[in-house]
Formats: C-alpha cells, sequence, structure tokens
C-alpha cells in the first residue's frame, strides 16, 4: 500500500514538474537587432509563434529604415538634408507630420529645445566625431539663424522652407519619433517587446518573464562607466507603451583647454547647457514627447515650468545632479529604486530646485 | 514508468537551470547574428571577423571590439564587456555585441537607458 501511494505520489510530481517546463517555453523571447539613426537597435519580442515575430520585426525595421531615410541629416537626398542644402523642398507627407509636431514641440516647450539649431550644432561638430569649442564671431552668427518661426511648412503642397542660413536638426527627436513608429506596430499585433533604440527604451505590453507583468529597466550610472547601473525602474505598461529617454552629458563628451564639453546645447547661448543636470530621463507613452522633454528639461533645469511640462504631457522624470542627488516626479517613486546608495540618493523637490 | 517519468522530470528542471546561467554574447552583423556563445564557456582567446576590417575578441569571459576600419574607433573605446546588458555598436560597419543574461529576467534588467 505504502509503496503504491509513494509511486503515485512520485507520478503526479513528475507530471506537474514536466508540465511547468513544458508551460515556461510558451511565449519565446525572440532577439533581434540593427542599425538605424546613427544608433544600435536591439529588440526582444514575445511570441509563440517565431516566424511571426520574425516578419512582424522585418516591418518594424522596414517602417524604421524608411523614417530614417527621410530624416537623417547625413545622408544626402534626405528630406531634411534638402532643406537644409536649398532651403526649401518638397518633401513626403510623413515629414511634413514629423516637422509640424516638432514645431509644435518647440513652441510648448518655451524654445529650450529648437529643431533650428542646426548651424550651431554643425560648428560644434558632435556629430562628426571630432568635436570642438567653435569661434566665438561664427558662434553668435550660427545663433542669429536660430528662430523656429523662420519654419514654413506647407501642408497642402508638401513644401517645407526655412530662413536664410538657417539649418535644421532633428537629432533630439529621431529616435522618439522611430520609437512611436515602432509602438505603433506592436500594438496593432499585440505583441509585446522591450526595444533599446539607441539607448531609448520602448516596451510594450505585459512582460511575460516579469513579476505582475513589469518590465526591468536599468538606468545607466552618468557619473561612473558606461556598463554600470545606479538605479531599477519597473514599468507597467498600462496603456499598451511606454517610451524612456535620456539626455546625458556624459554621452559625446569631451574636453579643451582644462574645460569639459556636451552635447546638448543651450539654444539662447549656443553653448552646452549649465545646471547642475547630469541627465534628465523622461518616462511617456509617446517617444517623441518623451525625447523632446528630455532634451527640454535638461536646458530649462528642474522648476515649477519644467513639472508643469511634466503633468500636461503625462509624464514621469528622474533628474540626475551632479552632486549625486536625484529627484523622481511622484507617479513613479515606488517604482524606483536606487541601486548604487554610495553615490546616490533621492531628495524632495525643494531640496533638488534650490 | 513513474520512475521513467521522474528522471525525464528532475532532467528536464536540471536542462531549465542550466540555461539560466550565465551570459550569451551575440555579434550581430547588419542584424544577421554572425556569433553567438555562452561567455563563460570561452576559456581560450577567440578572434570573430564578422565583417573585413572589424575584428572582436573574446577572452576570460569578456568580449569585446579590438580593431576596426571606422575612423572614430567608439566601437574600440567601449572596452571588453563583462556584464549583463553591455552593448558595443561599431556603427559604420553596422557590427553590435549584446551581452544578455541566461534565462528569467526576475532578477536582471529587461533593458538599460541610457
Amino acid at each position: 500500500m505504502r509503496g503504491f501511494i509513494l509511486k503515485k505520489t512520485a507520478a503526479v510530481l513528475s507530471a506537474v514538474c514536466i508540465i511547468v517546463s513544458l508551460c515556461a517555453c510558451g511565449s519565446q523571447k525572440n532577439e533581434y537587432s540593427s542599425f538605424a539613426m546613427g544608433s544600435a537597435v536591439s529588440a526582444s519580442l514575445y511570441g509563440k509563434d517565431k516566424k511571426q515575430t520574425d516578419l512582424l520585426w522585418n516591418e518594424i525595421s522596414s517602417a524604421v529604415t524608411a523614417a530614417d531615410r527621410l530624416l537623417s541629416a547625413t545622408s544626402d537626398g534626405s528630406d531634411i538634408s534638402r532643406i537644409n542644402s536649398t532651403g526649401s523642398a518638397i518633401v513626403d507627407s510623413r515629414t511634413v507630420s514629423f516637422l509640424q509636431k516638432a514645431v509644435l514641440l518647440c513652441n510648448t516647450l518655451n524654445r529650450r529645445l529648437d529643431i533650428t539649431l542646426g548651424a550651431v550644432t554643425a560648428l560644434w561638430g558632435f556629430t562628426g566625431g571630432t568635436p570642438s569649442v567653435p569661434d566665438e564671431s561664427a558662434l553668435k552668427a550660427a545663433l542669429d539663424t536660430v528662430n523656429i518661426d523662420g519654419v514654413f511648412i506647407d501642408e497642402a503642397n508638401r513644401t517645407v522652407s526655412v530662413e536664410n542660413g538657417q539649418k535644421l536638426d532633428v537629432g533630439a527627436l529621431g529616435k522618439g519619433e522611430a520609437c512611436d513608429i515602432m509602438k505603433e506596430k506592436l500594438l496593432a499585433s499585440d505583441t509585446a517587446a522591450c526595444i533599446s533604440f539607441g539607448g531609448n527604451v520602448l516596451v510594450t505590453g505585459e512582460n511575460p518573464k516579469g513579476k505582475n507583468g513589469e518590465w526591468k529597466i536599468g538606468m545607466r550610472d552618468p557619473l561612473g562607466s558606461p556598463d554600470e547601473v545606479f538605479a531599477a525602474l519597473s514599468l507597467k505598461a498600462e496603456n499598451g507603451a511606454l517610451c524612456v529617454s535620456t539626455s546625458g552629458s556624459y554621452e559625446k563628451r569631451f574636453e579643451e583647454n582644462g574645460k569639459s564639453y556636451h552635447h546638448i546645447i543651450n539654444p539662447d547661448t549656443g553653448y552646452p547647457a549649465e545646471n547642475g543636470l547630469v541627465s534628465v530621463s523622461v518616462i511617456c507613452p509617446s517617444g517623441l514627447n518623451a525625447d523632446a522633454l528630455s532634451t527640454a528639461l535638461f536646458v530649462n533645469g528642474l522648476n515649477e515650468t519644467s513639472v508643469l511640462w511634466l503633468k500636461s504631457f503625462g509624464a514621469d522624470a528622474v533628474f540626475v545632479f551632479e552632486n549625486g542627488t536625484v529627484f523622481v516626479t511622484d507617479s513613479i517613486c515606488k517604482n524606483f529604486t536606487i541601486t548604487n546608495t554610495d553615490v546616490y540618493k533621492t531628495v524632495s523637490y525643494e531640496e533638488a530646485a534650490k | 514508468m513513474s520512475s521513467v517519468l521522474l528522471i525525464a522530470a528532475v532532467a528536464a528542471c536540471f536542462l531549465m537551470r542550466e540555461r539560466q546561467n550565465g551570459i550569451t554574447a551575440r555579434v550581430y552583423l547588419d542584424g544577421q547574428t554572425v556569433f553567438e556563445a555562452n561567455l563563460s564557456d570561452i576559456k581560450e582567446k577567440k578572434v570573430i571577423t564578422p565583417v573585413v576590417g572589424v575584428e572582436i575578441t573574446a577572452e576570460n569571459g569578456k568580449i569585446g571590439f579590438t580593431s576596426s576600419s571606422c575612423q572614430s574607433h567608439d566601437c574600440i573605446k567601449s572596452g571588453m564587456l563583462s556584464k549583463p546588458y553591455s552593448t558595443a555598436a561599431c556603427i559604420p560597419n553596422r557590427v553590435l555585441i549584446t551581452l544578455s543574461p541566461n534565462g528569467h529576467t526576475g532578477n536582471g534588467y529587461d533593458s538599460i537607458a541610457y
């Protein structure tokens, strides 16, 4: 009798183990990579049918490549390049739509972000890979061309014109726009995914492998080495998708004559923004808005206007200062954990903003 | 029959645990995987040439770009990677290195924002 019970128990336990191990293989993680907009893209798409996720990824990749061809300032023949070289061009309807959104964002964010900064950013040389401090008089002349009101968009004729000497630089918004393109296709196919696009992160749906369906995002240590993380953020994409965009002074940094310069330019001065911040990460359902906000907030600093912008866009943010203090907006406080407590600590708005 | 099932179940659980350990290094060329290995399995120095002009070295649990025909050499400046979720890219040559932890992500990150 005892032997019979033992055999039965062993059989049941075995069956349970086999079922559990089989169930764990249900939603497969499929990994992909590509390049676009000067950035590496790493993607994890979850699905039971690999062929279907392969097809979906090809579709997503093609759509992002198409957007890159329109918006890249460095590719000859792109819509942005043609506007910059001739001052006026007939463009793709998608470019018209993108630039309309971009101009609106620049104005809404008090021109702390300005897509007509192209002549200034070109002088600094961050895109070319050999940045240097520009000559002061050349910088002043370039700064005189910065004026979002100089962009004229004729939607009916798909024509975009800029004022004499103006150059468009949409680098601060390109990855966010690409995230939105990817997001639409993932949501349409109800696919859970986690994608890193040059440091921007897009999550869609519930994480099949995560606790409570949450995605766990590490945040790069802005004061440490590139492979160190200083905090963890748990995200649940309740509206279907969330994007994280970070503007940080640690990227594309260089030194000249003993002074350090970063690439996030204040449109008022033509010089890198200096307000004690090393990074601002924005979490928002829209990739484009997250991108725009992260740049504008870095330039604007932490103040009441910045907090108001975040609320009006339905976004949250993490502000990290040079002294290691961190301010996190209320809604994501409980989802945010500092992992490097030796260097960083969270503080209240009052303490961070003073 | 019960013994066979029990052995099969134990073997399945063991295999799952095995897959959960370690870090998988992948090298992509233009989106296609050209190299994949568990980093801890690489004992001797291994050189990978995904495309002419680019050399990647894997050794002692680390992997990184060691030679490139690109101008900026940003890929080489990324250094030797060893931590999960690290990436290095040679964009002009369209080569990407990623390190992913094996198994469930409950203890690790799904991605890194930077």
